[in-house]
């Protein structure tokens, strides 16, 4: 070493004299790409030869380079080296850190680990990622991250959140979504209370392997959130500021519907064959009278013809009709522009002993249906020290303030109070303003505005009644009800760690997440539920969970082989949820939300509902010589959910990497940078029965109070068992990663095998039992899949960059064992299928000599299968009444054959252009919207345009039958509504600039970026109009379709 | 030292916090009772049998659509069948119950409703009929009992009326009842469908059980409570149904005996209280106990504010309206005279077409509108939204016109009994006489009060034969009270709404159907939950519409 020393004295002696001769002064400043701060102690030397320096406390550097001195090698530890070419006096650098390699830590269960040794699965969104998206809840940013990743975006509500499938569907009852940890505690509030801004990295947990220290929780994987700290930055204070601002529309299109003329011609075949059909009246008076008497049904005439001579008896439509009505149009007075805003301001830094990252964060965005807004303020404060050496503290605290308007209130499906429900089903005759029937203008009240039509006539105007939505009108309803919801949530997390001995550590660590509640929720005394007295609730809850757990860590080594890790812990958890409800009817004066402003209470229930656990886990880690890795994880839970004798079980893991390019034999080939082989089994728990408060209590049958006038009474609600216990979920999971190509190339092949047994299902009983349900451990079922991930660099040019990265998984989930296989909505839960198998009636096609639909007949074993019916002849046994037959699995499923991600990353000197797609392929879904667009002919609700298909005359071939008023067997729930659920959806597009330090340094600034941004942007489906991304169950419903997201920013640190 | 002082801190805080407390893991339920609490004495299963109390009439959260028992039953059974018209389509409540696809598709949350919350009221009655077993017996114990037994006669009687053909047209020993459940435990199978005649044997002793406890105590504290009374006219109902007449007669002679019949007044008060004298059993709804949009006047009221009542008059079979005498003071509560407000009128006659253009009982528009506020201040607490129309029924009232209190609910009445007692001795053969003097006691009580006094009433007035007459009487006396459906079934009546203001192509499959005794479409479908959940279910025959 001290040879070398010298030597390179020499050289540097003899390298100075040259200089000496011809030579120039160069000079410039590093910093890091990361925070945009100075590097201090980077390595400069001028390529093949030994000149070199150091840059100075502030980064800066001064080199003298000679004549035939080209470029310039900066290097620093955990940073990638650059080479840049000596073209000026000024050369500055902004370092990127080595983020590709293996060599990169990762937040994992309990710790961090190198991601070298990690046995696990997992994927991991970093911070750089989610600068990119515009979102308000970091969920949406997990689509497309990792591979094996499902999420549905089950509403488009601001601030709503997706829901999250990992590895399959590992559980019967709905509630299959991932436990979140936030800074090592379960979290329990909505992800969309976390600003993306504060969040460092989010780690997904995939495997057995990686998740078993979380035991009980963790049958579905964890989501572990990590939020952002302090860096040593030598007593500065870094600033950042980020400001952005964007337009919130519509991001799938609605269904195409029919018009006014080809509504009148449909419900005019409608008609006319209920009469022909539903009361056996002669064809040809059925003609004459559907074509006298359907203005009569539909009650509205919106053209400028007589109401009797609308259709003729032909069924076409009047050639001089024209549409003069005004505003039939439902979306359009309740759909707006929304608008989003959002900015961050965040302070950090720290010293030697002590770091601090503190943030602010405001967000408002309004939806683009009236009344849907969002709104979020938040702080965070995260502060660590290490007052002694053998003590560590910290506590990270963020509050959280929001406020939620909802377009849909609290209504389902189908209810009236449902935006989209009732502006999707509207025929297309009907006006939202009262018009004059005969001149189709305005009637516009004494202060000149216009008035709504309820629909239930106006005999003074001459108007009559909607035959649907009577007396209900959505856009009165959202202009005079009010809903608000306002929560604030508290959370901490702190923590004590003491180093007792070198390599010995006990820590105990605290997590309390307080979130309050507040829903206050008017509906009006003009129209609606609300009529005729107007009516208000509120409902407060206040939710505490409180986890608490205490490690020992202790890791040591033998010799230079040998490490070895430890962790024992011990966890509590306490969930409690404390709620009240009321209800008052009677408004005094209008405008007054409170309690106080209304008379007659209806109303009053309030209860507190717990759900505790606790575990003592154990984890060891073994490396020999950096190249082999085993690791094993033990944990023994306790659920309160189960009864006593049964609630512990116990969960376990096994892992083990290969790191094969530390072999010999693959380091002699020079194209291998990196491989690695892992391989983990583990058995892992799930306690959730079901998503209901109630099912906290899963073991016990109760009794609840249900008082009869002023005597007490108590009503019987569960059954209980007893015998209840863990679900458990058992996965083997093995996989191959590469760095190839001097790391131009990198990816994984993964496959895994799930099985998870006894499963938790409140399982349906025979309503005979007068309880309908049960929570009962019973099936199993498995999951596996293969996830291929593929990354690259395709150009690395000196100003040109692009990186792409493909993602790819298959999920395939059979149940393997059920006691009693029984039918689940549209779907049939037996052995052999999956979750999402279709099992439903066949629709064969129409009869075209009578129009009917026609259903081939499912008839049903000995066995209980059921089997397609065909004749002596061989031919197909049909019926017109579904219900004549059984249903039987149609041999499709939710579930997509391929799905997953395409991002793409190009570089131009300062400019960024990122952008992903995501994609499946395969799978059905069941459209239900269309059905319920595509119906019998119900008087006044809106058709789709396929609907002018239907049959109309004997010998008309087609697939879409008569359409017929009030007969139900013409277009109930069938495989004729399974849609292929393939699409292409451009989820996020990222463009940016980075201004050139050395054209904002004066400024003070030491980054200055500016950029657009698009979320939801387009999809490709089969259908217009369709969602295929809504629900994991492949059904559609009446719900807030995603938003789209134009946003411009500017990113500022100084 | 303060080296070793750190450890022992360390020591002291890890093996302090390593491990809760072994109850830590024990959590009780704040919003509910376990059954051992519920049902462990005479006192705690009396709170549990208001509840069941309660499910008679109030909003349940057993169903998402949260029914409120027999709040949506009784409509149920009265907008099928063909006397409790709706003169408009309206919203769409009943829709598929006034054109039959509702109790004739398996997965109907009407089928499911009727089915589970019968099924449940058993179930429930079961838990405390099974906990009492061993309990030293008391009078508190007996009343509970016997109440208990009375809802499982009661439930199971209403559930084999409606799932399985009448026994007096099949044959009761072959034909499929419905299974009977006297016990509801782990593992939950399924059970089978009894004979017609078993399920009535077992109804029979279940509510001889209920008379045997009920009689001699008296600790009722409201009219929900079912009394010795109550379950005496239960087993007339069951009896009469089954075709029993002599049992029936009797029941319903014990079960009326000292009490009265309402008068005039009373009778045109809306049927809103309890505490109508002729109310045997019935629910009384407190206010922040409301059903809201799922109460039993939202469904069947006229001046209830809902916008079903708002936008759907409803209105008398005008055939059945026509056969009420005019000395009968029961003709007053359907307005044959209505305004017509759901037609927009031409007045002026614009077109040059004069026929139809106005209301033909009201030739001018001022006669109309003045009508039309009259009636507005008489029932509509002068609202202008309710809708109008001829034959529209005011039988029920709200106590506050146009508003959305919650009015009681009415399951049993006296006249009720006397239509039974008659009915029961008439086809008993040879007892016309008896049977013409129950009648005429009814018949008397709905004379018209006027000076001077109209003539009695005259059993032979309309010229129909005893039984038809008091059939009729029937008809008119329980209009809307939710006993239609089950008088057509056990009478194996046919349905056709020719000469009614019915619109067939609203009807539909509603409008004519042949009698139930050869026609399978009257038959409630076994719900597809339970076909899914029980191997032992045998499905009823599929409906043909």
């Amino acid at each position: 070493m001290k040879k070398n020393l010298f030597s390179m004295l020499i050289l540097c002696l003899i390298g100075l004299q040259s200089v000496l001769a011809q030579s120039r002064e160069v000079s410039g400043v590093v910093t890091s790409a990361d925070d945009g701060l100075s590097i201090p102690g980077v390595s400069v030397i001028i390529k093949g030869t030994t000149i070199g320096t150091t840059t100075d406390f502030d980064g800066k550097y001064t080199i003298s380079v000679p004549e035939d001195g080209k470029i310039l090698v900066f290097s620093f530890v955990g940073m990638k080296t650059a080479e840049l070419p000596v073209n000026s006096n000024t050369i500055d650098l902004v370092m990127e850190s080595e983020s590709i390699g293996m060599d990169e830590v990762m937040v994992v269960a309990f710790g961090t680990a190198k991601k070298e040794s990690f046995t696990g699965s997992a994927g991991v969104v970093g911070a750089e990622k989610l600068e990119e998206r515009t979102l308000s809840s970091v969920g949406q940013a997990l689509e497309g991250s990792t591979t094996g990743v499902q999420v549905a975006s089950t509403s488009g509500q601001p601030g709503s959140a997706p829901a999250i499938r990992i590895r399959g569907f590992g559980t019967l009852n709905g509630d299959a979504s991932p436990l979140y940890i936030v800074d090592g505690s379960q979290y329990e509030g909505s992800l969309a209370d976390i600003s993306p801004e504060d969040i460092a990295s989010m780690t997904i947990l995939k495997d057995a392997s990686s998740t078993a220290l979380y035991g009980s929780r963790a049958a579905n994987g964890v989501i572990l959130i990590t939020t952002k700290r302090g860096k040593k930055n030598q007593g500065k204070v870094k600033i950042d500021f980020k400001a952005v601002t964007g337009v919130v529309s519509q991001a799938i299109p609605h269904y195409e519907t029919v018009g006014a003329k080809d509504y009148y011609e449909l419900m005019y075949q409608s008609y006319k064959n209920s009469l022909i059909h539903g009361a056996d009246v002669d064809p040809t008076i059925a003609a004459q009278t559907a074509a006298t008497g359907i203005f009569g049904k539909l009650g509205y005439n919106p053209f400028n013809v007589a109401n009797d001579q609308i259709v003729d008896a032909n069924g076409v439509i009047n050639p001089d009709a024209k549409v003069i009505a005004q505003g039939l149009d439902w979306y359009d007075p309740i759909e707006q522009t929304g608008y989003r805003q959002n900015y961050n301001l965040s302070a950090s830094g720290g010293g030697e002993k002590h770091d601090y990252f503190f943030s602010m964060g405001y967000l408002d965005e309004t939806g683009y249906v009236t009344n849907s807004d969002f709104e979020r303020i938040n702080t965070r404060m995260n502060v660590n020290a290490t007052p002694k050496k053998w003590l560590k503290l910290g506590t990270n605290m963020s509050w959280s303030f929001t406020k939620k308007g909802l377009a849909s209130t609290t209504d389902g499906n189908s209810s009236f109070g449902n935006p989209f429900r009732f502006a999707r089903y509207m025929g297309p005759i009907y006006p939202v303003y009262q018009i004059n029937p005969t001149t189709g203008e305005y009637i516009l009240d004494p202060a000149g505005k216009k008035q709504y039509d309820h629909g239930s006539g106006y005999d003074e105007h001459g108007i009559g009644s909607r035959p649907t939505n009577v007396d209900r009108h959505i856009v009165a309803e959202l202009d005079y009800n009010f809903n608000e919801t306002k929560t604030n949530i508290i959370s901490n997390r702190s923590y004590a760690e003491f180093n007792i001995i070198e390599g010995l550590k006990v820590s105990t660590n605290v997590g309390i997440d307080v979130q309050n509640y507040h829903q206050k929720d008017f509906e009006n005394k003009i129209i609606g539920d609300g009529a005729p007295d107007g009516r208000y609730n509120e409902t407060r809850y206040t939710q505490t969970a409180l986890n608490w757990n205490q490690l020992i860590n202790y890791n040591t080594k033998f010799g230079e082989d040998h490490s070895v890790e430890v962790l024992l812990g011990h966890e509590s958890y306490d969930l409690n949820y404390t709620y009240m409800y009321g209800m008052k009817s009677k408004s005094t004066v209008t405008g007054i939300n409170e309690f106080d402003n209304f008379v007659t209470p209806t109303s009053l229930d309030g209860a507190t509902y717990e759900k505790k656990s606790e575990g003592y886990f154990a984890r060891l880690k073994y490396n020999f010589q950096n190249k082999y890795y085993f690791e094993g994880s033990f944990r023994r839970d306790g659920s309160s959910v189960f009864h006593p004798d049964v609630r512990w079980g116990n969960f376990y893991s096994v892992g083990a990497t290969w790191r094969m390019d530390q072999e010999a034999f693959i380091q002699n080939l020079t194209w291998i940078d990196q491989l690695k082989f892992r391989v983990s089994y583990g058995e892992v728990g799930n306690d959730r029965i079901g998503t209901s408060r109630g099912n906290y209590y899963g073991y016990q049958a109760l009794y609840e109070p249900h008082p009869n006038a002023l005597e007490s009474g108590l009503r019987w609600s569960s059954v209980g068992n007893d015998k209840l216990t863990w679900e458990s979920n058992n996965a083997f999971d093995v996989a191959l990663e590469y760095t190839v190509l001097n790391n131009r190339l990198h990816g994984a092949v993964e496959f895994y095998h799930k099985i998870s047994e006894d499963l938790l299902y409140n399982m349906p009983l025979s309503p005979s039992m007068g309880l309908n349900s049960q929570p009962r451990n019973i099936a199993t079922l498995y999951n596996q899949g293969f996830e291929i991930s593929l990354g690259g660099t395709v150009i690395d040019t000196e100003d040109f960059k692009w990186n792409i990265d493909l993602q790819a998984s298959t999920v395939k989930n059979e149940i393997t064992a059920i006691p009693d296989p029984f039918d689940s909505g549209s779907k049939r839960w037996a052995k052999g299928h999956s979750v999402y198998d279709y099992y439903l009636y066949d629709y064969y096609g129409v009869d075209a000599a009578t129009g009917d639909a026609l259903y081939h007949k499912w008839e049903k074993d000995a066995e209980g299968n059921t089997h397609k019916m065909y004749d002596e002849n061989g031919d197909p046994v049909l019926t017109t009444n579904e219900q004549d037959s059984e249903k039987g699995y149609t041999g499709d499923s939710s579930i997509p054959d391929l799905f997953g991600s395409i991002s793409n990353t190009l570089k131009y000197k300062d400019f960024q252009l990122s952008f992903m797609f995501t994609y499946a392929i395969g799978g059905k879904i069941l459209d239900y919207n269309y059905r319920d667009l595509m119906h019998e002919g119900e008087y006044g609700e809106a058709l789709h345009v396929d609907a002018k298909k239907a049959w109309k005359q004997a010998g008309d071939i087609t697939n879409t039958p008569r359409l017929q008023s009030g007969n139900t067997h013409i277009a109930p729930t069938s495989d004729r509504w399974l849609t292929d659920a393939s699409y292409l959806s451009l989820k996020n597009v990222n463009l940016s600039y980075t201004f050139p330090k050395s054209k904002i340094k004066d400024l003070g600034i030491n980054s200055l970026k500016v950029f657009a941004s698009g979320e939801n942007l387009f999809m490709l489906t089969k259908r217009e109009g369709l969602n295929p991304q809504e629900a994991f169950s492949g059904t559609t419903s009446n719900v807030y379709l995603p938003s789209r997201v134009v946003s411009f920013g500017v990113n500022v640190s100084f | 030292m303060k080296k070793y002082f750190n450890k022992l801190f360390l020591l002291v805080l890890v093996v302090s916090t390593l491990g809760c407390s072994d109850d830590y893991l024990s959590t009780q339920p704040t919003h509910a009772f376990t059954p051992s609490s519920a049902l462990s004495s005479p006192e705690n299963m009396l709170v549990a049998l208001n509840g069941m109390h309660r499910e008679m009439y109030g909003q349940s959260s057993l169903n998402s659509t949260w029914h409120g028992g027999e709040s949506y039953i009784m409509p149920m059974m009265e907008y099928g069948a063909g006397d409790y018209l709706r003169a408009l389509p309206g919203t769409g409540w009943f829709k598929s119950t006034c054109q039959w696809t509702s109790h004739t598709d398996a997965t109907s949350s009407n089928v499911e409703w009727v089915w589970y919350q019968y099924y449940h009221l058993i179930g429930s009655a079961n838990n405390i009929i099974n906990s009492a077993e061993g309990m030293v017996e008391t009078d508190l114990l007996d009343e509970v009992l016997g109440q208990a037994y009375a809802y499982r006669a009661w439930a199971h009687h209403r559930l084999v009326c409606l799932f399985a053909k009448n026994p007096q047209y099949s044959d009761e020993t072959t034909e499929l009842g419905v299974p009977v459940m006297l016990v509801t435990k782990f593992p939950y199978e399924g059970q089978a469908r009894e004979t017609v005649a078993n399920v009535y044997a077992q109804c029979e002793t279940d509510i001889q059980k209920a008379i045997t406890l009920l009689t001699g105590k008296s600790g009722r504290k409201s009219k929900t409570h079912i009394t010795a009374r109550t379950a005496n006219g239960i087993a007339a109902r069951i009896a009469l149904t089954k075709g029993d007449f002599v049992a029936a007669a009797t029941y319903a002679n014990v079960a009326k005996s000292g009490l009265n019949l309402m008068s005039q007044d009373s009778y045109k008060s809306g049927f809103n209280s309890y505490e109508n004298v002729e109310w045997m059993w019935g629910a009384e709804v407190v206010a922040d106990q409301t059903n809201y949009y799922r109460s039993w006047f939202y469904y069947i009221g006229m001046n209830f504010n809902g916008s079903f009542d708002r936008g759907t008059p409803r209105i008398i079979n005008s055939t059945l309206f026509n056969q009420i005498a005019v000395t009968d003071y029961r003709r007053d509560v359907f307005l044959d005279k209505m305004p017509d407000t759901t037609v927009a009128w031409d007045w002026e006659q614009e077109d040059g077409d004069s026929t139809n253009d106005f209301d033909p009982n009201y030739p001018t528009k001022a006669e109309f509108d003045k009508a039309v506020d009259s009636i507005n201040a008489l029932y509509f607490n002068n609202k202008t939204s309710f809708k109008k129309h001829p034959y529209q029924v005011a039988k029920f009232l709200n106590a506050n016109p146009a508003t959305i209190e919650p009015e009681d609910v009415l399951f049993m009445r006296v006249s009720e009994m006397y239509l039974i007692e008659a009915e029961a001795l008439a086809r008993q053969g040879g007892k016309d006489a008896e049977a013409t003097a129950v009648i005429s006691v009814l018949g008397n009580a709905r004379v018209r009060v006027m000076e001077p006094a109209l003539p009695e009433y005259d059993v032979a007035a309309r010229g129909l034969s005893l039984i038809d007459e008091i059939l009729l009487m029937r008809r008119i006396e329980l209009f809307g009270e939710g006993h239609r459906w089950f008088d057509m079934l056990r009478n194996d009546e046919a349905l056709d709404l020719a000469g009614s203001d019915a619109d067939p192509s609203y009807y539909l499959k509603g409008y004519k159907q042949d009698k139930p005794s050869i026609n399978n479409n009257w038959l409630f479908q076994i719900p597809q939950a339970e076909l899914n959940a029980n191997a032992n279910m045998v499905a009823n025959p599929a409906a043909v519409l």
